[in-house]
């Protein structure tokens, strides 16, 4: 599946789970399945600044594709990271220039974090997407 | 008490809200608001500025306020109320005036680690730019303030020492009037930072013996926006204001002004009179029933929460000698931003972070917590769903966890 593909697919299943809580076990279950970023992995200078939670993403370039690890103290950010990973890793730098992230505007995706880890994911996709256009 | 709530029968996602957030603000009594409303239905005029009678009655109304709370505060002179738009205000006021009038090079200022950042980043600014220095007064491992330390802190240089009353982080309750005595024997003055305080202990600024006292009205259900920063007259007396505009000069010759009489000179501009007159109808509604007894009826559902945390495997940060007010909690393994999301719910309204005191929670070698804040309008038979809630938000994260 494309990007576009991929976040229809999660925005779909976020809007079949209407209620809050359901979304927060969705984002809870993503948590547990994401690999993250071993403890012994996690730099300093990996961290999203100005995550509430402790936050870090790791980036790199094979071959012309996105690697990314994420993880975070708050299991609702790490699920949301890694709905994000589901997106954007193995993707090529001109397929992220053109695409549009609009989880962040999702309700479903977002209603459960707060303004400040909004921003800290908002700082994230701003990232990926400097770092695809470079 | 509910019925004078209503919004307290909200709720939230189909469960029953349980308001547990009263350190960040009080719900608005329906008193208090039908005074709001009362007084734009009746009589909205500008204070101190035109004759008519609409303005003659909301000026009456403010004063009134000034009166009300002046008998709260147990202050001598309704002149040593000032009206200001909160607790940060009244100190940012205060520290403007220490700054432009009162600091030398070397003069030293003393703050506690447990202060809230209204109450620490204006002295540390202000000390900045004076060159003046900053004394911080450590904790104990237990969450309570070093006395020992604070003793040998202060010094022939001591101008100021901010305190706080109650910590809005872990709910220390700080001997504020031994440390006002202790400070006062040096030749300072103090600052007391009464926010949480005001809620949960009778206040009087006299017995206390503090110079400056200052809160906000929304701690004690008034509108956003009202606060006061109390002063002594004497002190008061000799202060230039540090703001200025409509309102606060008595005349203008040419380019000299001659300042109004306390306490106008130092509320320039247009007093936020119904934030006023919201606070002297809290501050009524409150005096029906005590700050006493309502401070027992918070303390009762405050206990049984901690009981709750602990018996489902959390911990209460600090162990101060006295604690009112708020519990700060943490669980292990779960991070409290989860948890407080999570119990949203489900009804509970909560707080995670480091509730504007970061520093204060450093010393304790902790970020964020969990923080819990009943108030006199919470009661007992909401524990059960307050078990329940964490509960299953536990077992939700407790899953994420495996």
């Amino acid at each position: 599946m494309d990007m576009d593909e991929v976040q229809r697919s999660i925005q779909e299943d976020l809007t079949q789970l209407a209620d809050p809580l359901s979304q927060m076990e969705y984002l809870l279950a993503c948590a547990r399945a994401s690999q993250g970023i071993p403890p012994e992995q996690r730099r300093e200078e990996d961290l999203v600044p100005s995550c509430q939670a402790r936050t870090w993403v790791i980036t790199s370039w094979d071959g012309g594709l996105l690697r990314m690890q994420a993880d975070s103290e708050s299991f609702l950010v790490k699920g949301a990271l890694a709905l994000l990973c589901e997106v954007y890793n193995g993707r090529r730098r001109e397929d992220i220039q053109v695409f549009t992230c609009r989880l962040l505007e999702d309700p479903g995706f977002t209603g459960r974090l707060t303004g400040e880890q909004r921003k800290g994911l908002a700082s994230i996709l701003e990232r990926l997407h400097e770092e695809a256009a470079q | 008490m509910t019925e004078y709530f209503p919004i307290l029968s909200t709720q939230v996602n189909g469960s029953p809200l349980l308001y547990y957030d009263n350190a960040a603000t009080l719900q608005m009594a329906a008193p208090v608001q039908e005074a709001v409303a009362e007084h734009y239905r009746t009589c909205n005029g500008n204070v101190h500025r035109s004759s008519h009678a609409m303005a003659r009655s909301t000026e009456e109304r403010m004063e009134a306020a000034r009166e009300t709370v002046r008998a709260f505060l147990g202050a001598e002179y309704p002149e040593e109320i000032l009206f200001t738009s909160g607790t940060t205000q009244g100190i940012n006021l205060l520290a403007r005036i220490y700054e432009d009038q009162l600091l030398q090079p070397g003069d030293e200022i003393v703050v506690t680690a447990l202060e809230h950042n209204s109450n620490f980043l204006p002295w540390l600014e202000v000390c900045r730019r004076t060159r003046a220095v900053l004394r911080v007064v450590p904790l104990t491992p237990d969450g309570d303030l070093d006395l020992e330390a604070y003793e040998r802190l202060l010094t022939d240089r001591t101008r100021l020492v901010c305190m706080t009353w109650i910590s809005n982080a872990i709910g220390t309750v700080n001997p504020v009037e031994r440390m006002t005595a202790l400070a006062h024997q040096a030749g300072a003055k103090v600052l007391v930072d009464g926010a949480q305080a005001v809620l949960h202990r009778p206040v009087d600024v006299t017995r206390l013996g503090c110079d400056y006292f200052a809160f906000s009205g929304h701690k004690l259900g008034a509108l956003t926006g009202i606060g006061v920063l109390y002063g002594r007259r004497e002190l008061l007396d000799n202060l230039r204001p540090p703001f200025f505009g409509g309102g606060m000069i008595s005349t203008l010759e040419g380019l000299h002004p001659s300042y109004a009489p306390l306490p106008y000179r130092f509320e320039a501009g247009t007093p936020n009179y119904v934030g006023a007159i919201s606070l002297g109808a809290a501050i009524d509604f409150l005096n029906r029933f005590g700050i006493r007894a309502l401070t027992a009826q918070a303390e009762t559902v405050l206990n049984g929460i901690q009981s709750i945390v602990l018996a489902h495997g959390g911990s209460i940060v600090g162990n101060p000698q006295v604690r009112a007010g708020v519990l700060s909690v943490l669980f292990p393994g779960v991070h409290p931003y989860d948890l407080a999301c999570i119990l949203d719910p489900f009804g509970v309204a909560v707080r995670a972070g480091h509730h504007c005191a970061s520093y204060a929670l450093a010393q304790l070698c902790i970020s964020e917590t969990l923080r819990i804040s009943p108030a006199f309008y919470n009661e007992p038979e909401e524990l059960p769903q307050f078990e329940e809630a964490l509960e299953r938000a536990l077992h939700l994260l407790g899953i994420a966890a495996s």
